[in-house]
């Protein structure tokens, strides 16, 4: 799974958030806010990666039960999914 | 807009900026007009701070079309910046000098970045070949939409990146135009970056004031500016005020400067509120950010007939809009730097490519001009008058 091309991940004013560039813009015009963890997952996305690697990473990072972080996962996967960033 | 409305509009400025919790609204206000006032002042997403701390804010519908103007805002401010910083990392690394102007400093200023909304990135730019710029941000994704203009280029990038790189901080028909041809004599250079400089903080106060003189010159004053001064002077507490009074009096914007603090002082710091401050406030109120058609027209024939109307004023002015200087005339016609004789010959040119390509023009600034009514003009000559230019 990867994020198409044209997503860029700034942090501003404190805010993390996604914004399209270039041919992007032209099927998404808006913003995404991000928290921590979910800056951690979309960067990992963007390089390219498997559900099962998210958790995993996850896992790595965090203090938290497979079971949350799978639940999480698969929460965030399908927000992006459905808002059409995945190629 | 009502005093009792304006006075609350500021209140709300006033606690987004200072983070402080806003007055619920008074009675006879309402928050529709303030949205409008809040749009066309382009501060709409700095109010919004304080609307949403309110116990009684706006309705279901007006709040979210002011959300919306608060996302849009961040948007805009993470897209500009994430472009800003590729763009001056890009010009530099080719030997290009910058000085970033304006908005791209003001920003951090702010309590937020996207409380301060910028219609275009702001750049000094310098370089031996000017070429070598083009095809720069040509490649890297900009649309050309000015080039080898003598104030500045534009370029446009999807979704929301205007880029203005400007060859000069002022028009080549500013009065103040030699002054500002040193500002890379006075600039400071970056510490890291060999071709990133930056205007002192004093040298950078004067421009702020300059620019919002040429904008009143050209079609009026928003609030902006006096939110941009309150919260620069706010941060920059040990300006070299001597030097700026110095300087400001070779640009003849003393008097200028000294209005514009006066009104700053009211609005954000309590001061009593006297009969000029008033008539400035209304004024401002009554022009949308950078003014707006109706201004642009009033300003114009006002600083030709210093407040006087009447037939012979109004031809007065359309003679000198047929029959443009030689600054403005070599602004726009780069061939007339070398061959000014040719002038005469391109004011048939400037009129063809007005009548054909711009008419815009005439209902921008001409149509508005012609029908400036005797109480606008005067009004304008009043402000102009307080203002001291």
């Amino acid at each position: 799974m990867k994020i198409k091309d044209g997503f860029v991940v700034c942090e501003v004013s404190g805010r993390i958030v996604v914004i399209a560039t270039g041919e992007a813009s032209k099927e998404f015009n808006g913003v995404v806010a991000l928290n921590e963890t979910g800056k951690f997952m979309w960067e990992r996305l963007q390089k390219g990666c498997t559900r099962e690697e998210l958790v995993s990473g996850l896992l790595e990072n965090y203090e938290a039960t497979e079971e949350v972080v799978a639940k999480d996962v698969d929460k965030f996967l399908k927000i992006v999914q459905d808002a059409g960033f995945i190629e | 807009m009502s005093s009792v409305m304006r006075e609350y509009f500021i209140s709300l400025l006033k606690s987004s900026i200072l983070k402080t919790q806003p007055k619920e609204i008074p009675e006879g206000t309402n928050f529709a007009e303030i949205f409008n006032c809040a749009k066309s002042q382009k501060v709409a997403a700095l109010i919004y701070y304080a609307i949403d701390k309110l116990s009684n804010g706006p309705d279901v519908q007006l709040m979210k079309k002011w959300e919306t103007e608060y996302f849009e805002a961040i948007r805009n401010d993470a897209t500009q910046q994430y472009e800003y910083e590729k763009l001056v990392k890009n010009l530099t690394e080719n030997n290009i000098k910058v000085m970033p102007l304006k908005g791209c400093i003001m920003k951090n200023m702010y309590p937020k970045t996207d409380m301060r909304t910028m219609c275009d990135i702001d750049v000094l730019y310098s370089c031996e070949d000017y070429e070598q710029v083009r095809k720069l941000m040509e490649s890297n994704g900009y649309e050309i939409l000015k080039w080898n203009k003598i104030y500045h280029d534009s370029f446009y990038k999807l979704p929301v990146t205007n880029v203005e790189l400007h060859r000069n901080l002022v028009e080549a028909t500013s009065k103040n135009r030699r002054y500002f041809d040193l500002a890379w004599e006075r600039a400071v250079r970056d510490r890291e970056n060999p071709n990133l400089y930056y205007m002192t903080d004093e040298d950078f106060y004067i421009f702020m004031v300059q620019h919002a003189a040429s904008h009143f010159n050209e079609a009026g004053l928003g609030i902006r500016p006096f939110i941009d001064i309150f919260i620069y002077l706010d941060n920059k507490k040990q300006l070299d005020f001597d030097y700026i009074k110095r300087e400001l009096d070779i640009l003849k914007l003393t008097k200028f400067e000294a209005q514009i603090r006066k009104v700053v002082r009211t609005w954000f710091c309590d001061e009593p509120c006297d009969l000029e401050v008033k008539k400035i406030e209304e004024f401002v109120f009554s022009n949308g950010i950078y003014g707006n058609s109706v201004s642009a027209g009033t300003a114009r024939i006002a600083s030709v007939s210093k407040g006087n109307d009447g037939l012979f004023v109004k031809m007065l002015f359309v003679l000198k809009s047929t029959f443009p200087g030689r600054l403005h005339m070599q602004e726009n016609f780069k061939i007339l730097k070398k061959a000014p004789v040719l002038i005469p010959v391109f004011w048939i040119v400037r009129w063809f490519n007005i009548l054909f390509f711009k008419r815009f023009k005439f209902n921008t600034v001409l149509g508005p001009a012609m029908k400036a009514s005797a109480d606008d003009i005067k009004r304008y000559a009043e402000i102009m008058k307080i203002f001291g230019l």
